[in-house]
């Protein structure tokens, strides 16, 4: 058969992605084995969680980002609720510390880090609005849980400093974004 | 005194008249009262304007001849409002972006071979105008709290000059991101589209509007048709439409099968492997066909069982291809949106011997299989399946929908013929192009895709590869030769790059 060449001189990008994902999976199911492994051997408290968490964040921001909407205003929640779980899981594993406080505050950070990359360039990321609300309505939610059955510790007022920091947000991005932020909710509800 | 460089579009002023010059100026504030984009993406399309211009003025077309042209009112109110249309993603469009990897998505292309090179300052117009006509085209992918969905997205589509690999992904994941692209190589417009988008119907309309708006900048006269799109004209009802809705059946038919043999030969970690074109006399094939007393579409259904059976090494199991059926001739729909659904022809490696055997087989199959009736079952399983799972949030229908489509997948099938059919084209297009194919996205499993479309006397038999192994494209051709048609093959190069992930993960 005699080809007749009608394309291009090939130019073949090397998928490092889909290379880094077939070499990387290996080394990283290795170590979340072994660390399971070696907490069950060695007994005591469950830190392999905190292993396997780890290893999860790393593999997930790092080796499969998101295929779809993987924006600023996204990659901050991702980043800032994977922290948040992270202490979270310190915290159960290792419980003689205020943890479920940090992670109060760590939520009231990325709040404040994610609605400053959202404001700066609102133009173009107000379409990408869901993500921020969907994070202040797990932020309301685990401060205010956690404010219910910890408003005896000295550090309650860090669950109000989240709560109040992610009221202000969602009512300054609604009155930015007017009948936007309605249309935004409505068409990210699609049920077809 | 620091030395101001002069533009080149400046330089083009000071060269026309000031009668054509005071037309230009008048040509770019009206130009101005059609943007509402931000300044950055209205300056690249004044640019584009201002190329376009020097172009005509290159090659002789008088000033307001240009201008007419490019009269403004082509771009309507499309860049001047702002993007607050969004549209759901039809029936058979939820899977693609739920069922995406990295390095993998489901794309294909349409091309048609224009007898000229391409002036690429008129195509980037022509896109200009053209997608303003297709809205649900202007859009982003985007994620739902139950289901993805497209998303205005009010921007300059850019063309590209062809440097890559045919099919490769669309990068979907960026705010503004598109779900196609346009690309040009010597006398080729080619587009290519996430199947998320359009289905191949709908990809040839906005491919021949795009071409027919190209063929106007050039100076060809307007000319209506049915195949293609007014440009001007506000998109008619139910373009957008998820047309599964339509379907009248009331018993739902199963996507249930079993695994098919695959050809062998290992799949490459660079896909496609190679793109090949088998160019052959329509009339021919036509005629080639008729002396079986089948259809076209089952004379290369049939030739590509024996081609798969002689490429694998299998000897027990089904061969099975998977042809797309166009419901638009079941149902009258006008849709833009996928409206396809596909039909199993599948028969036994024993059973496969030699033509006349088999075309009787193939003819049963495509006679019971592709009817209204078993195509608006599978359309009515397709729909009801979706409303299923219309209340259960994305996050938890993604993986489970990886890991079903990973585990059936392709792998339901040998391969893919996708008969598009006769281009119904202005009669004035084949004065100015040879011929259309159409590009199937490399299978991740299957070692080759197949299509078919026919322009004017030319008919493109395309095959996408995932292997390097040439007996399937060498058997087809062998088959083809025998029946007395004579084929001219285009194509690409080899692409190879293989590491060592494809020699060790993909042998067969």
């Amino acid at each position: 058969m005699n080809i007749k060449v009608v394309y291009p001189a090939k130019n073949i990008r090397r998928d490092l992605r889909r290379n880094a994902i077939y070499w990387a999976k290996w080394p990283f199911l290795l170590a979340a084995v072994a660390s399971l492994t070696v907490n069950i051997i060695v007994k005591g408290p469950a830190w392999s969680a905190i292993v396997l968490w780890g290893l999860w964040m790393v593999w997930s921001f790092v080796f499969t980002p998101t295929l779809i909407e993987n924006n600023r205003t996204s990659i901050a929640v991702k980043s800032s609720i994977h922290t948040t779980i992270m202490v979270v899981i310190v915290y159960l594993v290792f419980p003689r510390w205020p943890g479920i406080e940090v992670a109060s505050m760590v939520v009231g950070a990325g709040l404040i880090i994610t609605a400053t990359l959202f404001f700066s360039n609102i133009s173009r990321q107000k379409q990408n609005v869901f993500p921020l609300i969907i994070f202040l309505v797990i932020a309301i939610i685990f401060a205010g849980v956690s404010l219910y059955f910890r408003k005896e510790e000295t550090l309650w007022w860090a669950m109000i400093v989240a709560i109040s920091i992610a009221v202000a947000i969602f009512l300054s991005t609604a009155i930015i974004l007017r009948i936007n932020f309605l249309r935004e909710i409505k068409k990210r509800f699609l049920l077809q | 005194m620091k030395r101001r460089k002069e533009s080149q579009f400046n330089e083009y002023l000071h060269h026309i008249n000031d009668d054509d010059k005071n037309a230009v100026k008048a040509f770019f504030v009206n130009f101005k009262q059609h943007m509402g984009l931000p300044l950055g993406e209205e300056k690249k399309l004044r640019i584009d304007l201002e190329q376009a211009l020097m172009y005509y003025n290159a090659v002789g077309v008088p000033v307001k001849e240009a201008l007419r042209r490019l009269d403004n009112s082509h771009l309507g109110g499309f860049y001047a409002r702002p993007p607050i249309l969004y549209y759901s993603l039809d029936d058979a469009a939820k899977i693609y972006p739920i069922s995406m990897k990295h390095g993998q998505m489901t794309v294909f292309r349409l091309s048609a071979i224009l007898k000229d090179d391409i002036v690429p300052a008129l195509l980037q117009i022509a896109l200009t105008f053209t997608i303003k006509r297709f809205p649900r085209f202007a859009t982003t992918l985007k994620k739902g709290f139950f289901w993805h969905y497209l998303d205005a997205n009010k921007q300059r589509y850019a063309i590209e000059k062809e440097e890559h690999i045919p099919c490769r992904p669309i990068k979907v994941s960026s705010t503004g991101s598109k779900s196609f692209r346009v690309l040009y190589y010597k006398g080729r417009i080619s587009v290519e589209f996430f199947h998320t988008l359009t289905d191949g119907r709908g990809g040839l309309v906005f491919l021949q509007t795009l071409v027919a708006t190209y063929l106007e900048l050039m100076g060809v006269p307007k000319v209506s048709h049915p195949s293609i799109l007014d440009i001007d004209e506000v998109p008619r009802l139910g373009e957008d439409a998820n047309d599964f809705k339509m379907t009248t059946a009331t018993k739902a038919s199963g996507f249930k099968e079993r695994k098919a043999l695959q050809m062998s030969g290992s799949i490459a970690n660079i896909r496609p492997t190679q793109i090949l074109h088998f160019k052959m006399n329509s009339g021919e094939l036509y005629r080639v066909a008729k002396s079986y007393d089948v259809t076209v579409t089952a004379y290369i259904l049939a030739l590509l069982l024996l081609a798969s059976k002689y490429a694998t090494d299998a000897s027990e199991g089904d061969i099975s291809i998977q042809l797309p059926v166009d419901m638009r001739k079941f149902y009258p729909s006008n849709t833009l949106a996928n409206f396809a659904l596909y039909a199993g022809i599948r028969v036994n490696i024993d059973n496969i011997t030699n033509i006349e055997e088999l075309l009787p087989l193939v003819k049963e199959q495509l006679a019971t299989k592709t009817t209204h009736e078993k195509m608006s079952e599978m359309a009515y399983s397709a729909h009801r399946m979706n409303k299923g799972l219309r209340f259960i949030p994305l996050f938890i229908k993604t993986p489970v929908a990886k890991l079903v489509y990973g585990l059936i997948g392709e792998a339901i099938f040998t391969t893919t013929f996708s008969n598009v059919g006769v281009v119904k084209a202005p009669h004035h297009f084949k004065e100015y192009i040879d011929s259309f194919d159409f590009v199937l996205g490399p299978p991740a499993t299957n070692r080759a895709a197949t299509t078919l479309i026919t322009f004017e006397d030319v008919s493109t038999l395309t095959i996408t590869k995932s292997t390097k192994d040439p007996s399937f494209e060498e058997e087809l051709y062998r088959l083809l030769a025998k029946d007395g048609l004579e084929i001219e093959i285009e194509g690409s190069a080899l692409y190879e790059h293989k590491s060592r992930i494809s020699r060790k993960k993909h042998k067969t």
